[in-house]
């Protein structure tokens, strides 16, 4: 049996024509922390994405435990996104939902829980997040930050095995912030897997604490991966050289 | 330069031609995979969203009431005195009660609710989901394994057309009874027109065409506007836009149905 969680195989990727991705191949074990820098459009959350599932490469392989997910049937990608969770930049909530009903939606779609274990399961997840007071209102009323707490609860609900985070700490307190690197943590030692994409190499120098998070990063430059190797190590070059000017 | 011109006009034209068949292509798939993904996820026993669907119907059918009532008075008291008035006077008297139905069942009343329908939800359904595309909404749906398809488009076309399945029978009960009763409490109409006559006159090919009209009018609305709220790309600039489309392709669409099913499907018989 494969160790690996994720593999990507010479991936290539393009949209209308358009290249995206170029050769970009990554093993990511179980309990894996990797952490994705780039500047804007340099197709770190294109990457999340043929992660995810969400698309199919133009080249090359995704493996999923060792089967390609292309060739994934349809319940099983969606078992896959079941096992998943997600926090997008800004939260990403339904709208038309309210905090508590965004935070039960996994649950609600894919569990047919008894309705007091279900409200329980949401109400630790809000208590978590101190987010409780808000959960009867509408995202639009809410303040941007308890938005990404939402979104965190959203994607913690559901005991996720893999999470994909894209430029998800933007807008937190630091306070805050530091619960959520607590819970990463946590989760990583419980051999869970973390996908993270950061906004730039500026971001990633002036918060070490990614280092706590990631085991690799991996910087996206000119569309393929250009450097990679241990957050200290990253860090260090792209202080010793102008290298982070050039990302 | 002649013959570049010459392929390139020829290539417009293919486009123009074409186009309408892709469009309609498009919408027979997301009919087609807004079924499926509800026979697939009811078979992986997921809930089937009642709240998305009821809100829907909500929004459609509960809050259009007022502007369906108002218009079916107004168009049935302009259909029964105008009819009542001009067919006598070239003899045909006994047609009032028949051609009145004709007019108001089979024709007008599908054909305004669809119109009001898709001026008030059409646009609300492009904007909506053209929105939750923007705002990522529909990525976050992918990423949790919810289906769209079954979670986004299947609610609208279940509430839509349910709820103009409901309009059009309330439009139709209110421009019969309202365009019989107020002429005639006005005094408009003559002494020998009496309701039972009305209500005698509707054949059951017309509430066939009348359910028929309803359903497919209902499903071609939610279904262009959904399709073009998810044509959104990249852009809040291209949200109206969308919006915009989604009007003119839906009144396209329910016209086509509405001479597609008038006249070729069941054609009015009983004169």
């Amino acid at each position: 049996m494969t160790e690996h969680f994720l593999e990507l195989k010479n991936v290539h990727y393009a949209v209308d024509g358009r290249e995206i991705l170029r050769n970009v191949s990554l093993n990511i074990p179980y309990g894996y922390g990797i952490m994705l820098v780039g500047k804007n459009n340099s197709g770190k959350s294109s990457l999340l994405k043929l992660c995810e599932g969400q698309a199919n490469p133009t080249g090359g392989e995704i493996l999923l435990k060792g089967a390609p997910i292309a060739k994934l049937s349809y319940i099983q990608l969606q078992n896959y996104h079941r096992s998943a969770g997600t926090v997008f930049e800004g939260g990403a909530l339904i709208n038309n939902m309210t905090v508590y009903d965004n935070v039960a939606l996994p649950l609600r779609y894919h569990e047919r829980l008894p309705q007091a274990e279900m409200h329980s399961r949401v109400q630790a997840q809000l208590t978590c997040m101190q987010i409780e007071q808000y959960a009867g209102q509408l995202p639009a009323g809410v303040p941007a930050e308890v938005k990404v707490r939402t979104s965190f609860a959203r994607a913690f609900i559901a005991n996720p095995q893999i999470l994909f985070l894209d430029e998800p700490f933007t807008l937190l307190e630091p306070q805050m912030l530091k619960f959520i690197l607590v819970l990463l943590k946590k989760l990583k030692h419980d051999r869970k897997t973390v996908i993270l994409a950061a906004m730039n190499t500026g971001s990633f120098l002036a918060a070490p604490f990614y280092k706590e998070i990631a085991d690799e990063v991996l910087i996206i430059n000119n569309n393929t991966i250009s450097e990679r190797g241990k957050p200290e190590d990253i860090r260090n070059k792209l202080l010793a050289d102008d290298f982070a000017f050039n990302v | 330069m002649r013959q570049k011109f010459l392929s390139n006009l020829s290539e417009k034209l293919g486009h123009y031609v074409l186009a309408p068949f892709a469009y309609l292509y498009n919408i027979i798939m997301l009919l087609y995979t807004s079924i499926k993904a509800f026979r697939i996820e009811r078979r992986n026993s997921k809930q089937i969203p009642f709240k998305v669907i009821l809100l829907q119907a909500y929004f459609t059918g509960i809050q259009a009431l007022p502007i369906i009532i108002i218009a079916a008075l107004v168009l049935g008291i302009v259909v029964v005195v105008e009819l009542s008035t001009i067919l006598p006077k070239f003899g045909a008297g006994s047609y009032v009660e028949r051609l009145s139905i004709i007019t108001i069942v089979r024709e007008t009343a599908p054909i305004i609710v669809a119109l009001i329908i898709i001026g008030r939800s059409g646009t609300a359904i492009a904007t909506e989901i053209g929105n939750m595309k923007l705002n990522r909404e529909v990525d976050v749906m992918d990423s949790l394994g919810i289906n769209t398809d079954f979670y986004i488009v299947f609610p609208r076309i279940a509430g839509v057309t349910f709820a103009i399945f409901c309009l059009t029978i309330i439009f139709i009960t209110t421009a019969v009874a309202g365009g019989f009763m107020v002429p005639k409490f006005l005094s408009i109409l003559p002494k020998n027109a009496l309701f039972s006559k009305f209500i005698s006159s509707i054949y059951l090919e017309d509430v066939i065409v009348l359910c028929l009209k309803a359903v497919f009018f209902g499903m071609a609305i939610a279904l262009v506007s959904a399709y073009q709220g998810l044509c959104v790309k990249r852009s809040f600039t291209e949200v109206p836009k969308m919006a915009t489309r989604g009007v003119v392709n839906s009144i396209l669409m329910c016209f086509f149905l509405n001479v597609l099913i008038s006249l070729y499907i069941l054609p009015v018989s009983g004169l």
